[in-house]
């Protein structure tokens, strides 16, 4: 198997509006895959049909590479944007509830719970619990018995910085021991730290799907160059073969220079040596997911 | 079915509206049926016996605690009861409804079916609850009342099921009501009004023959103070009828997607 999932035209609509359109995505196994987009883009629509809590109005989808069935469920671990829990009962009530609804034996349990840090606190009821104890909790539930997959929808909405980390490393440690994660989110930084793959929704439309690094690649590089006088330092570049653009930094400190994507430091760095031009500030700048996310979803 | 029933055991054995109301429901149950107890003989037998044979001898002669009027009595006071269950089951649906652990359980990979069978079995196990209190009341009164030789100890008995079916039907359109409204408050003050006036207003719509009919109207003749009026087994299979339409109403009702 080296895919954990794949969709087929999927859609979604209510009445005359498409929360999700013609959605083929292909999520390669032990992948941390991010679909990311703006409120209302179909993120939470496109796991609720994957999860068959919603069904879709045409395509379809294969886990594991068969058709859904509702025992796919059980290889399928879960955790919506805010986990629900019976808040009168302790953490291994609420798991002995989920071990029963999925039929499967109790095992994982304690060690699902020190995974995510809250054994010591397990006979606690859920209500005494922080927010970020809740969503650790819900991860707990979602792994303890083992699933080939998990999906994560916004699992840091609500957390404060510390719960914040302590997801976010969670996420990393259980991408580590080979388990693959849908992880949907709208904070672009948290996603970029643990993703590996990434599909980016605009109004229920996919508009891009590919690794991290292939969508952080770009076709030029860029470079803040700054010097004692940024003036001759533009006029000087402009006669400057490899040269795409020239922008001022929003500091008004530098100059934002894209070149070729061929260019080589030493090129640049000889060219305006030879032009009595010396440089006092030179950073190759890298684009972050946000400016791309920003980037296609203005295309 | 065992697995649904341990995972109905695990969600409510701790939570504190049914321990409460499942405490209140049995103290108030043996409290009046026997706090009580003087002044339901005196002032419903009693008087039941000077009005239509102007005597007071037969008053302990007529005693409806002695048996075989003891399951007729109980059952009759414990109808007044299930009202309380009522809002124990409302309240239960409502919960999960409004914290969003029905939605994490069909997450979870609970049918939608299964979800509802986990209900059914609540609904059976409070009706069996009350039935069983009404049974000890019964008994623990019939022997109080009675003497040994008019022990006739099984006659009547079958006021229990009928117990069991009143109590089992009206849980049923609670489920319905807590289904439906998702709301506590909103499907109590509901259900209240679908009972009085609404039972009431059935009557401008059908004929008087059906008038005993009305969906709360069949489960209260039941358990009627006197005689029945009508054929048990019409009232029972009525009341059944009831029950599949309450819970196929609910079974469609949370079939339709999650919203």
């Amino acid at each position: 198997m080296k895919n954990i999932l794949k969709t087929y035209g999927l859609s979604k609509t209510y009445g005359n509006h498409n929360a999700v359109k013609d959605l083929n995505i292909t999520i390669p196994k032990s992948s941390v895959f991010a679909i990311l987009g703006p409120n209302g883009s179909g993120k939470s629509t496109t796991l609720g049909m994957l999860l068959q809590s919603l069904k879709p109005s045409a395509g379809y989808f294969e886990w594991f590479d068969k058709k859904p069935e509702s025992n796919d469920l059980k290889e399928i671990g879960a955790m919506l944007e805010q986990p629900k829990f019976y808040m009168h009962l302790n953490a291994m009530d609420n798991l002995f509830i989920v071990a029963r609804i999925k039929k499967v034996p109790y095992d994982g349990i304690e060690e699902s719970l020190k995974k995510v840090g809250l054994f010591d606190r397990r006979f606690d009821t859920v209500k005494s619990y922080s927010m970020g104890m809740r969503q650790r909790l819900g991860i707990a539930a979602a792994i303890f018995h083992g699933p080939k997959a998990l999906i994560l929808d916004e699992p840091t909405n609500g957390l404060d910085p510390e719960g914040i980390n302590d997801v976010r490393n969670l996420i990393i440690d259980l991408s580590k021991d080979g388990l693959s994660i849908i992880l949907a989110s709208h904070l672009l930084n948290e996603v970029e730290m643990v993703s590996s793959h990434v599909c980016i929704l605009s109004k229920g439309i996919c508009v891009y799907q590919g690794s991290m690094s292939e969508l952080k690649k770009t076709n030029e590089k860029i470079f803040q160059l700054g010097s004692s006088n940024l003036e001759n330092l533009r006029i000087a570049l402009l006669e400057f073969n490899k040269l795409n653009k020239i922008e001022i930094h929003k500091s008004g400190n530098y100059l934002v220079v894209h070149f070729s994507k061929d260019v080589k430091l030493e090129d640049i760095s000889n060219f305006l040596s030879g032009k009595d031009v010396f440089l006092t500030h030179f950073i190759e700048q890298q684009f972050t997911l946000e400016e791309k996310f920003i980037e296609i979803l203005k295309k | 079915m065992i697995r649904l029933f341990y995972i109905e055991w695990i969600k409510w054995r701790k939570f504190s509206p049914v321990l409460i109301i499942i405490s209140l429901y049995t103290v108030l149950f043996f409290l009046i049926c026997f706090g009580l107890d003087e002044i339901i003989i005196d002032k419903v037998a009693g008087n039941f016996i000077k009005d239509n044979y102007n005597s007071t001898n037969l008053l302990m002669q007529f005693n409806p605690y002695k048996f075989p009027d003891a399951w007729h009595t109980f059952a009759y006071i414990g109808k007044f009861f299930k009202i309380l269950l009522a809002i124990i089951i409302i309240n239960i649906i409502s919960h999960e409804f409004q914290n969003g652990t029905f939605k994490q359980n069909v997450i979870n990979g609970l049918k939608r079916w299964e979800y509802l069978f986990g209900k059914l079995i609540l609904v059976f196990l409070f009706s069996s609850f009350s039935t069983l209190l009404v049974g000890i009341a019964a008994i623990t009164g019939g022997i109080i009342y009675s003497s040994v030789s008019e022990m006739a100890f099984f006659e009547n008995a079958h006021f229990l099921f009928l117990s069991f079916i009143n109590t089992f039907t009206y849980l049923s359109i609670a489920v319905l009501m807590g289904v439906l409204f998702r709301n506590t408050m909103t499907a109590f003050v509901i259900l209240m009004l679908l009972w009085f006036p609404g039972d009431l207003l059935w009557l401008l719509i059908i004929p008087d023959e059906f008038a005993v009919f009305r969906p709360f109207e069949v489960i209260d003749e039941l358990l009627p103070f006197s005689k029945h009026e009508i054929s048990v087994w019409k009232l029972i299979i009525v009341c059944f009828l009831y029950q599949l339409l309450y819970w196929l109403v609910s079974y469609f009702k949370i079939k339709r997607d999650i919203t």
